[in-house]
């Protein structure tokens, strides 16, 4: 009897897990075919809209750009330099030391030759001490601030509090943006009033030359790892972000680089302190307030404001990346579960919420029990040796094409690796992520899984080095 | 499932990766050699035409006429055409008035404007968007009836572009028919109106006379917003009515245009404004006393300070720096321990890097604050000598 049960879960099992698979793909390649009309009609619009007339305009909407800081002694410097030389007329870069205990507040003191001035502080969000301003008058754009130590979220809503523009941008301390990444992202705020909040696509730079904080030459980087994250990077921003913010469904916007409207934020309450998951929290709390209100609002990815960033060069960094991604997404799907499967939030509550929930936070264990099952059900004789090849086959198949509809897309679009040998590299690592790199992240997302509780609040130490060593390739590797 | 049928479906995904790597292929080469063919064009393009945008009145006749009479050869090629046209556009959005004019005579005479309106009928909004804006930069006024028609589509970027076309064609009643239209649904930001308007080449007095009283207030509060320092003194009675009678956002507009007016403004109407029950309005005019210094204003700037909001008392702050009595009334608002008016004068005095003077305050503070100890410490004295007594 027992025998019968088994038999008959693992037929079912296996029965689940090819339509799971089939479910998954499917809605990825409308997402890629939505990306495929979508993103060429933006780039043609973006060629003819006027940015350099507007990049001189005093009429762009201000924007702070806020750059939280937690012992980025390596790279705050060379991430400062390469914001002050945006291409932008109305805006400020303000630096969030969080309480670092390396020498960030110094690095960024003597770099700027800034002093501790009074700024009375209008505190709309509750955050940790701060312990002062600092500004030097012949950098007029920049000011710092450093406060106790409170988290990425608390630093955030410390900038919020401080700046003085109704929009912001976060950007991470180990990243950099294209000189006119910020004119791109505030279009968007210029030309549909009710956005609320936009994202841009991150890019990985390991590997490029960067000199005076801008990426002069793109080269891809020597090691698997970081190529590996280049064609899955691809995936996630020019397919699935793309696909979702065409419903108006986008659930994150990268912590790395995002842009919002002051006013908005502040009405949700700003950033959510107790969660590793930020990011995506804010963008949910966003979702849910104007829908709940029934505000008009908009969420919008763009897929050309570019923030480079250093993806994990070692694989112990990337388990502690996908670790954190994990379970910062569990985290914000269960602090906004009402609106999961609620028709009163429209797509975003009937397919968004529940395609994360089963696709991407159950993922890793459906994955991860397939990997167990379907081998087993093979060698216990319940599938013929047929159906586990083709099911085999199929999988692959699907996950190559997504992968390669992305690299076709930023083909056709952006190119921005012109060279044929790096596009003919890049399929190459599209097909062979499928029988490797894909299963690892899968069983670090599952590691999340399994360690949410341990590491709900855990933000993982990472070693940095400088932009200005990563063409050199050096062992030392990044990212936050 | 039949295997068969598992088989088939394989051949259908294989066949559809084989046509993204071709596709991909294909992109990279196509890629690879148009850069090739533009650059092969612009060389040519870019010196012609400089050539003659720049060239002295001596001659140009015959030195345009010869390029013209080559370019309409050159054009039926698609990629010539598309490059010459980017070229053009490039110099009608940048450049100075002279290589404008000249741009601009080529242009129509290789028939360009004319190709924008079949765009502008396109049912593509994107198309409709471009030909929009280069019917705005070629000055095409034929446009104007069917980029009003366009205004219909509920399109972000196809409403910017007609209406930023209609502005540089400079026809003041197609921009305010725009306007009436889109009445209710201006979906454009107001930092992008303002853009728009800016670049407005017809009559801007007759047309900001018009559109600031226009019925939807967030209409009316754009132009307001946007008046330049000549247009405000011109219209300064329209402004002050407004702000007698305005909505919150078109008093704070009307508070920015008087100060944008320079000498003569009405500033005893930012003095009023500084009691206004709504903060936002305070802030504004706070800030704009700072810009038109009106000497009756000092002292209720001065209480301005003490202000329960931030924005105003920090506002207020900078704003008095401007006034020849600041010590004195910094001095005397520091006197009332307000610990968040306090921040703010020393913030400003900062800021301004009047450091000297921030030093002065604190000297006569720290000075006063003994002597108060003193008479206290005497006063306490007395009530031991009185205690002894007793």
């Amino acid at each position: 009897m027992l025998q019968y049960i088994l038999y008959k879960a693992i037929i079912y099992f296996d029965l689940f897990i090819i339509v799971y698979v089939v479910l998954v793909n499917i809605i990825n390649m409308i997402q890629m075919v939505i990306s495929m009309a979508y993103t060429p009609r933006y780039l043609r619009k973006a060629k003819f809209s006027d940015i350099k007339m507007f990049s001189e305009s005093a009429n762009m909407v201000p924007i702070s750009i806020l750059v939280p800081a937690y012992n980025e002694e390596p790279t705050i410097v060379d991430s400062i330099k390469s914001l002050l030389a945006l291409n932008y007329l109305t805006y400020e870069v303000v630096v969030l030391n969080d309480g670092s205990d390396d020498g960030t507040l110094r690095a960024v003191i003597e770099a700027f030759n800034l002093r501790k001035i009074t700024y009375p502080i209008c505190s709309k969000i509750k955050t940790q001490e701060v312990y002062g301003v600092y500004y030097n008058p012949d950098f007029p754009l920049l000011r710092l601030l450093d406060k106790k130590n409170g988290g990425k979220a608390d630093a955030l809503n410390a900038g919020i509090n401080i700046s003085r523009y109704p929009y912001f941008a976060s950007i991470d301390a180990d990243s950099l943006l294209d000189s006119d990444a910020l004119i791109r992202i505030a279009m968007s705020f210029m030309e549909y009033k009710y956005t609320i909040a936009v994202g841009g696509i991150v890019r990985v730079a390991n590997g490029c030359t960067i000199k005076d904080g801008q990426i002069i030459d793109l080269v891809l980087p020597k090691k698997n790892l970081p190529r590996f994250q280049i064609v899955e990077y691809f995936r996630a921003f020019l397919v699935g972000r793309v696909g979702w913010s065409a419903v108006n469904s986008l659930l994150i916007i990268s912590g790395a680089f995002g842009a919002f409207q002051k006013n908005a934020v502040l009405k949700v309450g700003g950033y959510t302190i107790d969660t590793i998951g930020e990011d995506m929290d804010l963008v949910l709390k966003l979702h849910k307030y104007m829908r709940e209100n029934k505000y008009k609002y908009r969420i919008s990815f763009l897929p050309d404001p570019i923030c480079w960033t250093q993806a994990p060069e070692k694989v112990k960094y990337l388990y502690e990346q996908r670790r954190r991604w994990h379970i910062g997404l569990i985290d914000s799907l269960s602090r906004n579960r009402e609106m999961f499967l609620n028709p009163r939030f429209g797509v975003l509550g009937m397919l968004a919420m529940p395609y994360y929930f089963f696709f991407e936070l159950l993922g890793p264990v459906v994955e991860g029990l397939g990997f167990i099952i379907i081998p087993l059900s093979y060698f216990s004789g319940l599938l013929s040796f047929k159906y586990f090849i083709l099911f085999f086959i199929t999988t692959t198949i699907f996950g190559v094409i997504i992968s390669v509809g992305a690299l076709a897309i930023e083909e056709y679009t952006f190119n921005k690796y012109s060279k044929l040998s790096d596009v003919l590299l890049l399929t190459l690592y599209s097909v062979v992520e499928n029988f490797f790199y894909r299963q690892m992240t899968v069983i670090f997302r599952l590691l999340g899984v399994l360690r949410y509780r341990k590491f709900k609040y855990s933000w993982s130490k990472m070693k940095r080095h400088g932009f200005s060593q990563s063409n050199s390739d050096s062992e030392s590797s990044v990212v936050a | 499932m039949e295997i068969q049928t598992i088989i088939i479906f394989i051949c259908v995904l294989a066949s559809v990766l084989a046509g993204l790597y071709i596709f991909i292929i294909c992109t990279e080469i196509a890629q690879v050699r148009r850069t090739k063919v533009e650059q092969l064009h612009m060389q040519t393009i870019r010196p012609g035409l400089e050539s003659i945008l720049a060239a002295p009145d001596f001659g140009y006749d015959e030195l345009y006429n010869e390029y013209v009479t080559a370019a309409r050869k050159n054009i039926k090629n698609k990629a010539y055409r598309n490059m010459l046209e980017m070229v053009l556009l490039e110099h009608l959005e940048k450049s100075g008035e002279q290589y404008k004019k000249r741009a601009l005579c080529v242009s129509c005479d290789l028939g360009f404007p004319s190709l924008c309106l079949s765009q502008i009928k396109s049912r593509n909004n994107r198309n409709v968007a471009f030909g929009c804006r280069k019917a705005g930069l070629y000055q095409h006024e034929e446009a104007i009836p069917y980029m009003l028609k366009a205004l219909s589509i509920f399109s972000n970027d196809t409403q910017f572009q007609i209406l930023m076309g209609l502005s540089r064609i400079g026809d003041v009643d197609a921009m305010c028919g725009a306007f009436q239209i889109i009445s209710g649904y201006v979906i454009v930001n107001e930092r992008a109106a303002f853009e728009i308007l800016e670049v407005f080449s017809g009559d801007k007095e007759e047309l900001y006379k018009r559109m600031i009283h226009c019925e939807e207030e967030y209409i009316a509060t754009i132009f307001i917003k946007s008046l330049n320092q000549d247009i405000a003194k011109a219209l300064v009675e329209d402004i002050v009515g407004i702000l007698e009678n305005g909505g919150k956002e078109m008093r704070i507009a009307a508070i920015k245009a008087i100060g944008k007016i320079g000498q003569n403004a009405p500033t005893n109407y930012l003095r009023n404004a500084l009691v206004d029950d709504d903060w936002e309005v305070r802030a504004i005019a706070a800030n704009v006393l700072g810009m038109q210094v009106d000497l009756e204003a000092s002292k209720t700037l001065a209480s301005a300070l003490l202000d329960p909001e931030w924005w105003v008392r920090q506002n207020a702050a900078l704003s008095l720096l401007s006034y020849p009595d600041c010590k004195e009334l910094f001095l005397s608002v520091m006197r009332t321990k307000d610990a968040y008016a306090r921040d703010s004068i020393v913030y400003a005095l900062e800021n301004a890097e009047r450091l000297d003077m921030l030093a002065e305050i604190q000297l006569m503070l720290e000075k006063a604050d003994t002597e108060k100890t003193e008479k206290d410490g005497e006063g306490i004295l007395k009530d031991e000598r009185l205690r002894q007594v007793v």
